[in-house]
């Protein structure tokens, strides 16, 4: 920890010549803020957090480990801008982090006021906000140590599924891939800080002006539909904006709603010009990062994948065969012996049929959940892009189909 | 101050408020929805958009603060169509139909769509599903309507900081709620409607304002004001009572009643019964609180204060000296008039001394308000009863005839001149007096008014072993006050509402009175009484004294030379108040018939304003006395506000009370009155808020796609 007495010159100073940058998504030169708010003199709290818009949370992993040194850096920038309030905001269900935090607090005998949920920039007009991770590097520059790293995990998108390598701590000037082995990924798109990137810049260097936002870096597998995860993005914003703006709110809506329509065969052309337009205008129409930055990367995806929302709206077809509602589901009646295990597991009871019988889906009902396909024994429920070849419309035993 | 440009116009504009700010008010409109006048501001509809010194960027103007030589747009290509986007978003999830909105005709959103020429279709819509709340009282919510511009946050958060209201969000939908979604009432409301008030859209509704479309809104808003005849500030004089300033207070109350104390006994209180804060649980106890407030003056403010307006020379006559005349005479006197006034009676104080009784109304109370008048110059003349008002003419520059009713009625009725039988004012007159009453051990008194249940309640002081009253009307449209009802059956006094008055029995002296039930009794177009009685309802009552409380008339004849109206009334125009003779003028009951006090007090200002008029004055009567009160936005939260319980006044049980004249109510504690006075929901502040700025009012417009 730095000596609690330092004079607020020599601090400073110090911080000066780190030269930090902000972490996050904010990226400007902490220096420059700093002096801007000491000049000003205005604020009287100093807010620490992760950005608003940050809903991957790796970055809370600096108060996992590093509470006290986050507060420490608080205290020095509120030493600086002579602040007597320090509030620390953490996302809603952490509990376990708000007692490290607590503890972290009273052994620094600091009062820390802690809050829940985004922060409230309305609230807070004035105060000084600040990432978690740039006050551990404050601290770690009053300690004579160097705040020349970023912390860095990869998400790794294949069509559904996802996979979270470890945390890692990235030196400035190396590239993602010098720390990360991404060559056997077929890497489709790179998201870093809420822009698409192609994967070249997995090699290109990191510095401590790249925006790497929650430090989450996403490589989108080849296998991705970018329509599916655009609209999983939107889903995601709509459901963390906190609704004040009226572009993050309805903006968030819109995208969900259009990308929505679209997944599910239903899009209209229009749709891309109107959504472009909305995230572009969100861009500089909100308050905080969440209506800033959430839609960048629809946007970007928007702009790069065009050619993926013209399949789904006008070809009716996901070329990556990811979105249900574009592929055609059914009993094959060659194959099903009528033992009527499709039938209990079918959570919404679109399966008609019963014992003996060849089984049939109802297929405007079905929400292609497969839960069918992982009970049957004979393999006979087929999913597909093609079309459905000819099946019985009323109830047949089992064999007694004939194809006409 | 600096100068800025907007739209190629140069503007001063203070540095401390935003260019939209700035712009507003130099007639120059830009369009809004979250930015109020008076709220922080939010920065979310991005309606106010503008760019800057040329620049391709926009910012709302809003959160753009001026600087020397700022160069702003409000329109462009760009602007507009970013304008249209927010205003397409803001309507995503807003009904089409603003027809079937209470707020239609009346919606500021509605207002910024007719300037934007109107909305899009290009969004898609929908329908946000929430239940209409209208289980608070007061307000009203329909979050369907909202369109989240926070106005009502703010107004609650941080200009009243009561911290009741806040974004909630559920379901995906975000919406205005109370912080544990709760009633308004169980999270600490204060229902002073800021919320309602700011509400840009039919979200948030004041339901009397609704219910109340065609009167004005501050008599919506306002009711206790505007219910009480003279217009007393209601509010501002219980801020001073909670405040511990019962100078101030009494100040407020002077400024438009020179009786306050004995109003503070005896008034009707017509403000509580119009009161919003009955809506939560009782209303205010108003007159309570002008009676403590009135007691507990040293006269600060008011008693040398107000205004004294030089000698006229005018000379003005005024008869009666109850509180119309002596009300007349004080502010006439202030005008600067010489005001004589002529009391038939040995004391002035007209029916507050003689008609009411005093252990209502204790006599000391009437002599200091009385003292009060004449210190301030008007003369007063006692005993001297004017036969002939014409004569007075000659004497005086103006005559206000304010001889209210002093006549009882006595019914057309058999038996009605039996011995035994009485009369209302007489009896009441005499009981003033000490006089003897000529009243019995049993008496029955006729009538449902609160002059029958000061002969009823008299009469039990009086010694009485068994007092009945029976009236006409059902007891829910008696027009006594309930306490006085309530008070009276305590004393053991019984009441008979709905019964006829058959007839008075005995022969010389009175035995009794027949009565019969009443099915239904109402007016037809001619205002005559239609009566239908219950077959075979008859019922008697053994008494030796009736006492008829059924009426009041002005003691009056033509002889006195002026035309007299409806039941012995003075003739009277009430817009002028002019009666048949010029320069004689009319006040009080003697024109309209017996009402209260206060209306006595309303009728007596008017009169002084138009007497003041006539002899050549500009008839504002209007005064101030009580001390300038600091601007107040903020009233903070107070837990269970809504159910903080009205404070009762001390009463003597009916034991101590029912063998004596003294006075048996000692209105409010002094440890109650702060309480009492902290139960207010001081409608009145809202009137303070900031009106919309709507675009039509705006000279500049230009817009009109």
């Amino acid at each position: 920890m730095f000596t609690e007495n330092m004079d607020t010159e020599k601090m400073l100073s110090l911080i000066e010549s780190a030269d930090i940058y902000e972490y996050g998504v904010f990226k400007e030169s902490f220096t420059a803020k700093l002096n801007e708010y000491k000049n000003s003199g205005k604020a009287k709290t100093i807010i620490a957090a992760i950005d608003n818009v940050d809903t991957d949370e790796m970055l809370l992993e600096v108060l996992y480990k590093n509470s006290k040194e986050v507060i420490c850096g608080m205290k020095a920038v509120a030493n600086i801008l002579s602040i007597s309030e320090m509030v620390i905001y953490l996302p809603e269900g952490k509990d376990d982090l708000v007692k490290i935090v607590e503890n972290a607090a009273k052994e620094l005998n600091t009062e820390i006021l802690i809050k829940t949920g985004i922060v409230d920039v309305r609230e807070y007009r004035e105060a000084f906000i600040t990432h978690v991770e740039t006050m551990t590097a404050v601290n770690d520059v009053l300690e004579g140590k160097k705040a020349d790293k970023a912390l860095i995990q990869i998400k790794e998108v294949f069509g559904d599924d996802t996979k979270l390598s470890e945390i890692k701590e990235l030196e400035y000037g190396k590239a993602i891939s010098d720390i990360f082995d991404t060559s056997k990924v077929s890497i489709k798109a790179v998201e870093i800080g809420y822009k698409l990137y192609d994967k070249s810049i997995l090699q290109q260097p990191v510095t401590k002006e790249t925006v790497l936002g929650t430090g989450v870096i996403t490589l989108y597998d080849k296998s991705c539909c970018m329509v599916h995860i655009s609209k999983d993005l939107s889903l995601k914003m709509r459901e963390h904006s906190c609704g004040k703006c009226t572009f993050c709110r309805e903006g968030f809506i819109q995208l969900d709603m259009r990308h929505g329509e679209i997944v599910s065969k239903k899009g209209e052309l229009d749709s891309i010009g109107i959504m472009k337009d909305i995230g572009k205008a969100m861009n500089f129409s909100c308050e905080c990062s969440v209506g800033t930055y959430g839609a960048n990367d629809i946007v970007d995806i928007l702009d790069k994948f065009e050619n993926e929302y013209i399949s789904h709206i006008k070809k009716k077809d996901c070329p990556e065969g990811v979105c249900k509602a574009f592929t055609n589901i059914y009993i094959d009646p060659d194959k099903c012996i009528g033992c009527t295990k499709c039938i209990k597991a079918c959570p919404i009871d679109c399966i008609e049929g019963k014992e003996g019988y060849i089984h049939m889906i109802e297929d405007m009902d079905c929400t292609k959940c497969e839960e069918c396909i992982k009970v049957c024994p004979q393999n006979a429920v087929v999913i597909t892009k093609k079309r459905t070849p000819s099946i019985p419309n009323r109830l047949t035993r089992v064999g007694r189909f004939k194809q006409y | 101050m600096v100068e800025i440009t907007i739209d190629g116009k140069k503007i001063n504009v203070s540095e401390d408020q935003c260019v939209l700010e700035g712009a507003l008010t130099n007639g120059i409109y830009i369009p809004h929805l979250c930015h109020h006048k008076d709220l922080p501001e939010n920065g979310s509809c991005r309606m106010c958009i503008v760019s800057v010194d040329g620049s391709n960027e926009v910012t709302p103007s809003c959160k753009l603060m001026p600087k020397e030589g700022m160069v702003i747009n409000t329109k462009s290509e760009k602007i507009d169509k970013l304008r249209f986007l927010a205003l397409d978003l803001l309507l995503a999830g807003h009904p089409e139909d603003c027809s079937t909105c209470p707020k239609y005709g009346n919606c500021e959103l509605q207002t910024l769509i007719q300037y934007m020429g109107g909305a899009s279709n290009r969004m898609r819509r929908r329908s946000k599903g929430f239940k209409e709340n209208k289980e608070n009282p007061l307000i009203e919510h329909d979050m369907n309507r909202c369109v989240l511009c926070g106005r009502c946050v703010r107004a609650c958060k941080n200009l009243r900081e009561v911290n009741v209201l806040d974004y909630k969000k559920e379901d995906m939908e975000t919406y205005i709620g109370t912080l544990h979604d709760k009633l308004l009432k169980d999270e600490g409301c204060r229902f002073c409607g800021a919320c309602a008030e700011v509400c840009p859209t039919g979200t948030i509704r004041d339901k009397l304002m609704i219910a109340n479309p065609d009167k004005k809104k501050e008599d919506v808003v306002l009711p206790c004001k505007a219910a009480c005849p003279v217009h007393t500030d209601i509010p501002k004089y219980i801020r001073f009572a909670k405040a511990g300033d019962f100078d101030g207070a009494t100040a407020v109350i002077r400024e438009k009643i020179p009786f306050p104390t004995s109003l503070g006994y005896i008034c009707t209180h017509v403000c509580e019964l119009s009161c919003k804060r009955k809506e939560l649980n009782d209303s205010m106890s108003i007159r309570n609180i002008k009676r403590y407030v009135s007691e507990h003056s040293t006269g600060k403010y008011w008693k040398e204060g107000g205004k004294q307006l030089p000698d006229t020379g005018k000379k003005v006559c005024i008869v009666g000296a109850g509180p119309a005349g002596m009300t007349a005479a004080l502010y006439l006197r202030k005008q600067g008039h010489d005001v004589t006034v002529k009391e038939a009676l040995s004391n002035a104080g007209g029916m507050l001394r003689y008609g009411i009784p005093k252990y209502r109304l204790p006599r000391e109370v009437i002599d200091e308000e009385v003292k009060f008048i004449t210190d301030k110059g008007v003369k007063l003349e006692t005993g001297s009863k004017v036969e002939k008002p014409i004569e007075l003419k000659n004497d005086y520059d103006a005559v206000l005839m304010a001889i209210g009713t002093h006549k009882g009625v006595r019914l057309p009725l058999e038996g009605n001149d039996l011995k035994g039988v009485l009369i209302n004012t007489d009896f009441l007159r005499n009981v003033s007096e000490g006089k003897e009453t000529n009243m019995g051990e049993r008496v029955v008194v006729l009538g449902g008014g609160n002059v029958a249940f000061d002969c009823a309640r008299s009469a039990v002081r009086l010694g009485a072993k068994k007092v009945s009253l029976a009236c006409l009307e059902a007891r829910e449209v008696m027009t006594a006050d309930d306490e006085e009802i309530k008070e009276a059956q305590e004393e053991g006094i019984e009441v008979f509402p709905a019964k006829t008055f058959e007839k008075i029995t005995g022969e010389g002296n009175v035995t009794g009175v027949d009565f019969m039930n009443v099915l239904s009794f109402e007016f037809d177009e001619n205002r005559r009484a239609i009566i239908t009685k219950e077959p075979n309802s008859e019922m008697h009552i053994d008494c030796d004294t009736v006492i008829f409380a059924t009426g009041q008339r002005s003691d009056i004849s033509p002889e006195a030379g002026l035309k007299i109206g409806r039941a012995n009334s003075i003739d009277t125009d009430f817009e002028t108040l002019k009666t048949s003779e010029d320069g004689i003028f009319a006040a009080g009951d003697t024109i309209y018939g017996t009402k209260s006090v206060i209306e006595a007090v309303a009728s007596g200002r008017k009169a002084a304003s138009l007497i003041d008029i006539y002899l050549g004055g500009d008839g504002d009567i209007t005064e101030k006395l009580a001390p300038e009160e600091p601007e107040i936005t903020s009233i903070g939260h107070i837990d269970g506000f809504g159910d903080l319980e009205r404070k009762e006044p001390k009463i003597k049980s009916a034991n101590e009370r029912k063998d004596n004249f003294d006075k048996f109510d000692f209105g409010l504690c002094d440890s109650d009155v702060c309480g009492e006075s902290t139960r207010c929901l001081q409608c009145d502040l809202r009137l303070n808020i900031s009106s919309p700025r709507l675009w039509d009012e705006y000279s500049t417009k230009e817009v009109e796609v």
